[in-house]
């Protein structure tokens, strides 16, 4: 038989909440007594708190107790409310008046959802839950004062604005503001020569306006380049250009027929429904400005077809830190983990330091050591594999001299520090 | 509530609480604070100190050097424990984990340390390590202080073996701060060990500064209130953690643990971490429960703080207000600064950035950290600039530490 001291919290030591299954204790300590096993102090007070916790005469015991020696706000009052069975009996003698009667019933019913933590059906996510905190367990939904409300009303999918890029990728609008950018932003877009926080798209009442925050290379609206913090407003089928990227506006409900426009870009342009088919060279040629053209050398394609970043020369970092040009959100990849260091006619990868390290062709790379990234030669990054495709370069364009392939928005200080 | 003094508090902040019901990002700040408060009994230490005794240190290095752990000595007692480890081709133990009781014997085989060749740091460390794992227990706080004055040299050498060791052993709850001295130490490798291990970094730039920065490491570590602090996030359904600012985060089901630095009296650490909340039916909601777990040098237990950051969403967006918490808004500016400043560095490294540009960019770091209050990474930055022209490696190592730092966002309570 185990002894234990109530003031010590069993439950924390085997880091589960105290309403655990015995599965999870029994997991936990599994877990737990590998992690310590150097640790001969910690290792006994585990196996003592498993002796107790395992038991199920025993960790009643010690729930007790422990609500007694250690009153906790919440825990501490499920396991020291007294038995429902005293109100019940106290109930009768106050019987009177129906309305007494009702009273005290509801008294009691307080009590129990407040002290014993009454399950019941979350109006949310329909998931039985225990009351104990206030909260669903499953959704987080307020249930306090919540209970009058018998059903939620479910929100309906709403038809939402998007902006749609020239592979297909949809970025939904939410009402409100949404923010773009290469950084923290809601339309996220991994163009170096898109500033990180480049503009605003607010959705309200079923329309959208766009606003340049100060981006470095400027927002293009149809061609139109936008003045900075004077908000513009959308109609379907705009051509939204940030830096390098282009972007067509989706609104709900329109049909997709390219509207009328004067602009002349436009008209010479794809009619503008889904650009799905134009590759994004095209795009930009046919539609930013000369100042903006970057020649895009090659293409970044993951194997699983997920991923196709295009790159121009210049320096392009990956990892899994959303401040990186490639982010790849893989537990597996580091921080900052490799580079791509972009030129007309070659493309370095520099491994930067990377925990599980970066194989190119299954040889892992020298950390700090570039080495050059033939055509379709399969990268190894974390858990999934990349390629390096061509593009194929327009008849009759000349390689643009390296002067002016300068990366307009890199430079750290240059779009950091916007409003 | 009469509760007993904890040695943390901890307070959760939103960056706005009025969401979009049709999902959006939002920001959560928890500040934790030390208690500036309570008695003023300090934790046994269980202490290793890792020397480098390269070529590189020979003369002034040394002697200050010597005369640093003569100080570290004189300030602990009987009831701790402290270890010395010396590294150059190999690693000799000094003075193996005892209990600190004759400090004229200590100091006697403290001068005896003699000038090697190499620099292998891994073994130093590893060593130094094994020291303190083998006298550790519960309330006892360990540390190894690693000293060093360049790049390693011999033994195991890359980054990333490092780098691996030193989040091995914060796995099984030791720290490591790292002091780098002089112009050829490798500021990336200790400020990646420091922040996979929790420990501070120190850039000490003259000999003579040595027994000062060794003074200070010792002064935060006799103050510290709570150790082996974790923040449990556990998210409901309709929340995902978008990213974690700062810190390494140990990704489960719906429970993610974040490990915190150990927490001296008064001060205040922040952790930042946006959220991605989907698409709900309108109401109040839980977005987070959020979990203090830390060993409570006061109460001697495992003390365990909660509290609910709670939203709600609507589909009224004029409801939802434009600008967000402004001590929320001030953290995102603080990590913003830091990776800013990270990328600096690395600019004037590679030569990407001119030394205008640069000048240009910490110029405004510096009046932004002024701004936020952040004072003494302010004074960094100044220093920063002054070197800046002249020695560049001076400007690098500084502002290394500034940044993480800043990344760590632990302050002194004003």
């Amino acid at each position: 038989m185990s002894t234990f001291d109530p003031h010590e919290d069993l439950y924390a030591l085997l880091e589960v909440p105290p309403d655990a299954s015995d599965d999870l204790i029994r997991e936990q300590y599994r877990k737990l007594v590998q992690q310590y096993l150097w640790d001969r102090e910690k290792f006994a007070r585990l196996n003592r708190a498993f002796e107790v916790l395992s038991n199920p005469d025993l960790r009643a015991e010690y729930d007790k107790q422990a609500a007694i020696a250690r009153p906790r706000p919440d825990a501490g009052a499920l396991a020291s409310a007294p038995p429902v069975a005293s109100p019940p009996e106290a109930a009768p003698t106050v019987i009177g008046t129906p309305a007494q009667d009702l009273l005290a019933t509801q008294q009691i019913a307080d009590i129990q959802r407040t002290q014993m933590g009454v399950r019941v059906t979350c109006p949310v996510c329909k998931t039985e839950t225990s009351t104990i905190d206030g909260y669903c367990e499953e959704c987080g939904f307020a249930l306090e004062g919540a209970e009058a409300v018998q059903e939620i009303p479910s929100l309906e999918m709403p038809e939402l604005p998007a902006l749609v890029d020239a592979l297909g990728n949809v970025y939904t609008l939410r009402p409100g503001v949404n923010t773009v950018g290469r950084l923290n932003a809601d339309v996220l877009l991994s163009d170096p020569s898109v500033s990180r926080s480049h503009a605003r798209i607010i959705v309200q009442n079923g329309s959208v306006t766009i606003e340049d925050v100060g981006s470095t290379n400027g927002t293009f609206v149809n061609g139109q380049r936008l003045t900075p913090q004077v908000p513009v407003p959308l109609s379907d089928g705009a051509e939204i250009t940030f830096g390098g990227t282009k972007l067509t506006l989706r609104m709900p409900g329109a049909v997709s027929v390219a509207p009328p426009s004067p602009e002349p870009v436009l008209a010479a342009s794809a009619p503008v429904t889904q650009t799905l088919t134009v590759t994004a060279e095209e795009e930009v040629t046919a539609g930013a400005p000369a100042e903006e053209e970057e020649e895009v050398v090659a293409y970044w394609c993951s194997d699983d077809g997920t991923m196709r970043v295009p790159l121009s020369p210049g320096m392009y970092t990956i990892g899994r830190r959303p401040s990186n040009h490639i982010v790849i959100p893989d537990p597996y990849v580091s921080g900052n983990h490799a580079i791509l260091l972009v030129e007309p006619d070659l493309v370095n990868i520099e491994d930067v330091g990377s925990t599980n390290g970066t194989f190119v062709d299954d040889t892992k790379l020298i950390p700090h050591v570039a080495a050059p990234l033939p055509f379709g030669v399969k990268v190894q990054i974390g858990q999934s594999t990349y390629h390096l495709e061509e593009a194929e370069k327009p008849v009759g364009q000349e390689p643009v001299p390296e002067s002016t392939e300068e990366e307009p928005g890199e430079e750290g200080g240059n779009d950091a520090e916007q409003p | 509530m009469g509760a007993p003094v904890r040695a943390l508090q901890m307070e959760c902040i939103l960056g706005r609480e009025v969401g979009n019901a049709y999902g959006g990002r939002e920001h959560l700040l928890v500040e934790i604070t030390g208690t500036s408060t309570g008695i003023g009994r300090r934790l046994p230490l269980n202490l290793c100190l890792v020397i480098d005794r390269s070529g590189s240190m020979e003369g002034e290095p040394i002697d200050y050097v010597k005369r640093a752990c003569g100080y570290v000595v004189d300030l602990l007692d009987q009831n701790d424990i402290l270890s010395i480890i010396t590294f150059s081709d190999s690693v000799d133990v000094v003075m193996p984990a005892r209990r600190v009781v004759n400090k004229t014997l200590i100091k006697e085989h403290i001068q005896r340390i003699e000038i090697g060749n190499t620099t292998n740091l891994y073994d130093g460390m590893l060593v130094g390590c094994q020291q303190v794992a083998a006298v550790m227990s519960e309330q006892v706080l360990t540390r190894v202080l690693v000293f060093t004055d360049g790049e390693p040299t011999s033994g195991i050498k890359d980054f990333a073996s490092i780098v691996q060791l030193a989040a091995e052993q914060k796995a099984r709850g030791i720290t490591i701060t790292v002091l780098g001295f002089g112009p050829e130490f490798n500021e990336e490798l200790l400020a990646g060990i420091a922040r996979r291990s929790g420990g501070n970094y120190y850039y000490i730039q003259r000999p003579e500064l040595i027994p000062e920065v060794f003074r200070r490491e010792l002064e935060l570590l006799m103050t510290v209130v709570a150790k082996n602090v974790r923040l449990l996030l556990s998210l409901p359904r309709f929340t995902q953690i978008r990213q974690v600012y700062g810190a390494q985060p140990n990704l489960q089901n719906r429970v993610v643990e974040i490990p915190q630095v150990d927490i001296e009296r008064g001060a205040v650490v922040t952790q930042l971490v946006e959220m991605e909340l989907q698409m709900r039916p309108p109401g109040r909601y839980r977005v987070a429960k959020v979990a203090l777990v830390y060993d409570d040098t006061i109460t001697g237990r495992v003390e365990r703080i909660e509290a609910d950051a709670v939203m709600e969403f609507t589909q009224d967006v004029s409801r939802i207000p434009q600008s967000i918490n402004p001590r929320v808004q001030r953290e995102i500016e603080i990590q913003q600064l830091s990776r800013n400043l990270e990328r600096t560095v690395l600019g004037l490294k590679t030569q990407q950035l001119s030394a205008a540009e640069v000048r240009q960019e910490l110029e405004r770091t510096m009046a932004m950290l002024t701004r936020q209050g952040r004072l003494q990474e302010a004074q960094e930055v100044q220093q920063a600039l002054a070197a800046l022209g002249s020695d560049t490696t001076v400007v690098e190592k500084t502002l290394m530490g500034t940044a993480y730092s800043l990344e760590v966002g632990k302050s002194k309570q004003p």
